[in-house]
């Protein structure tokens, strides 16, 4: 989870709290829609793909993250949605653009 | 497209309100004990507590994996369910089995109203804006079929139907119709539905045709139908085919009768049904005198009931008083466009089994329904030749007659 604390942290100005509540949601979100990964450690560099996880379940893990961080994940951000440490880096920056915009907590 | 082929059924599944498979069907049916029990549904605050005919004690993770559960809605499972029963039946797939040449043709009413419900409730009630993005496919009534397709490379012809009440028995008339006239050598067929949730329960109330009780058809004072949920599914093929590779015949699927009322969209007539009645007989080279036993539409209603009564009187003349019908709705509620499904089957083990299914919960006679409906206990009796009824709102009717091979 380091790497994936430091890529995140990397995204804005984030607290360890908030870069390991990113990694946490995130990983709730491939388990609830793929319970099957229960015990499968998630790393920064672990590939969406190579999970198994199908495109069907990946907007679905998306839809997830997006309904628990309360964001919205379009666009290029949508496409760089192949690993997990990619995915942390993305809902970071948008929970911090959300932060800047609101002037409140990430969370 | 012009041969004309002999169909027979050598694989039967079902799920329904006595269980999961054909066997808990039989002891329902044998035992005349009904599987309506009152049952309550909710979503969010609301909730209603009504006699339903559901599945009872389902755990689908013994059935499927946590993985698989996303996107397959109840219905989707019980045609799945009942397909794996009617395929080990028929010892398939074996050598003989060609993907290309195999057809399936599913019916269901309402497809995957679980996931319909929950998301109307998230939109509606919790004011959420997003959409789960399994929705579509988890609501698409053709999810059944697709599912069952990949499950055994299935890739000829494979369609949905959905006619309400009878869509299950659309669906096998077409999977027939298929078969027997050379677009598939084999075909899965039947249909499913679960759609006993609580908007759906609040809409078949609002039509005041719902019992209080329970489901008492063609008896006096009976008060309606009960929902339930559940399918089942046949494998047809050829006789020729069946014969080449031994496989046990469980009837011939002799003919099918379909018709349209043309007249009212919520109160039946007998002339349909009649039509419907005489059309199966006529195409499957059966005389009147030749059906031992009906399995009735028979929903509980004092309309449906009385009308489908008139039909068989109508189809039938004098036979009308010398057969047996009975509604195995009474063990198993209505369910729906699955009905057909599970009453194929509830049929083909009758059968196999030489008994009359009995009509449940029976009070007594009602003058509009005075023929021999097997009151409350199943009995013994040869049978050699059925027709299966399912009748649907918009005065739709398909009719399945099937003949016993020696």
């Amino acid at each position: 989870m380091n790497d994936v604390s430091d890529a995140t942290a990397e995204a804005g100005g984030l607290s360890a709290a908030e870069t390991s509540y990113i990694g946490g949601g995130i990983a709730s979100a491939v388990r609830k829609v793929k319970p099957s990964l229960a015990a499968t450690p998630l790393e920064a560099k672990t590939r969406f793909d190579d999970l198994g996880i199908s495109s069907m379940e990946l907007i679905t893990i998306i839809f997830e993250i997006e309904d628990f961080f309360d964001i919205q994940i379009v666009d290029r951000n949508l496409d760089g949605f192949e690993t997990y440490g990619e995915s942390c880096k993305i809902v970071g920056r948008l929970l911090a653009a959300k932060q800047a915009a609101t002037g409140g907590t990430a969370r | 497209m012009s041969e004309d082929r002999r169909v027979v059924i050598t694989g039967m599944g079902v799920v329904s309100a006595l269980g999961i498979g054909k066997e808990a069907l039989l002891r329902g049916i044998t035992s005349a004990s009904s599987g309506i029990t009152p049952t309550t549904r909710r979503i969010g605050k609301f909730e209603t507590t009504v006699p339903l005919g559901v599945v009872p004690d389902y755990r689908p993770l013994e059935y499927f994996t946590d993985d698989e559960l996303l996107l397959r809605d109840p219905y989707a499972q019980y045609a799945i369910i009942a397909a794996r029963e009617a395929m080990e039946e028929a010892g398939l797939p074996d050598r003989s089995f060609v993907g290309e040449r195999t057809a399936i043709v599913f019916g269901t009413g309402a497809g995957g109203e679980y996931a319909r419900e929950e998301a109307a409730h998230r939109f509606l009630a919790e004011g959420k804006p997003r959409c789960n993005p399994t929705l579509v496919p988890r609501t698409n009534h053709q999810a059944s079929v697709g599912f069952v397709s990949m499950a055994y490379g299935i890739r000829g012809p494979a369609i949905i139907v959905s006619s309400g009440c009878a869509s299950s028995n659309h669906a096998i008339a077409q999977a027939y119709l298929m078969v027997k006239h050379g677009v598939a050598d084999r075909a899965l067929a039947g249909g499913s539905d679960a759609n006993a949730v609580y908007t759906n329960i609040k809409a078949f109330d609002a039509l005041r045709i719902l019992a209080p009780d329970t489901c008492r058809p063609f008896s006096r004072d009976r008060r309606g139908m009960v929902m339930g949920e559940g399918g089942g599914v046949v494998v047809l093929e050829t006789l020729e085919m069946a014969r080449a590779r031994g496989a046990i015949i469980l009837a011939e699927l002799a003919g099918v009768g379909m018709s349209a009322d043309a007249g009212d969209i919520v109160h039946p007539t007998a002339t349909g049904p009649a039509q419907a009645m005489r059309t199966a007989l006529s195409e499957a080279r059966l005389n009147p005198e030749d059906i031992d036993y009906i399995n009735a539409h028979g929903t509980g209603t004092d309309a449906n009931d009385r009308e489908e009564i008139r039909a068989v009187k109508l189809a039938f003349g004098a036979h009308a008083q010398k057969l047996a019908i009975s509604s195995t709705k009474s063990l198993h509620g209505h369910a729906l466009g699955g009905v057909g499904g599970i009453e194929l089957v509830a049929t083909l083990l009758a059968m196999r089994e030489n008994v009359l299914p009995p009509t449940v919960n029976y009070l007594g006679p009602d003058p509009d329904c005075d023929l021999d409906v097997v009151p409350n206990e199943a009995r013994p009796k040869p049978i050699r030749a059925t027709l299966s009824n399912a009748f649907a709102f918009g005065g739709l009717n398909a009719v399945l007659a099937l003949r016993k091979m020696p």
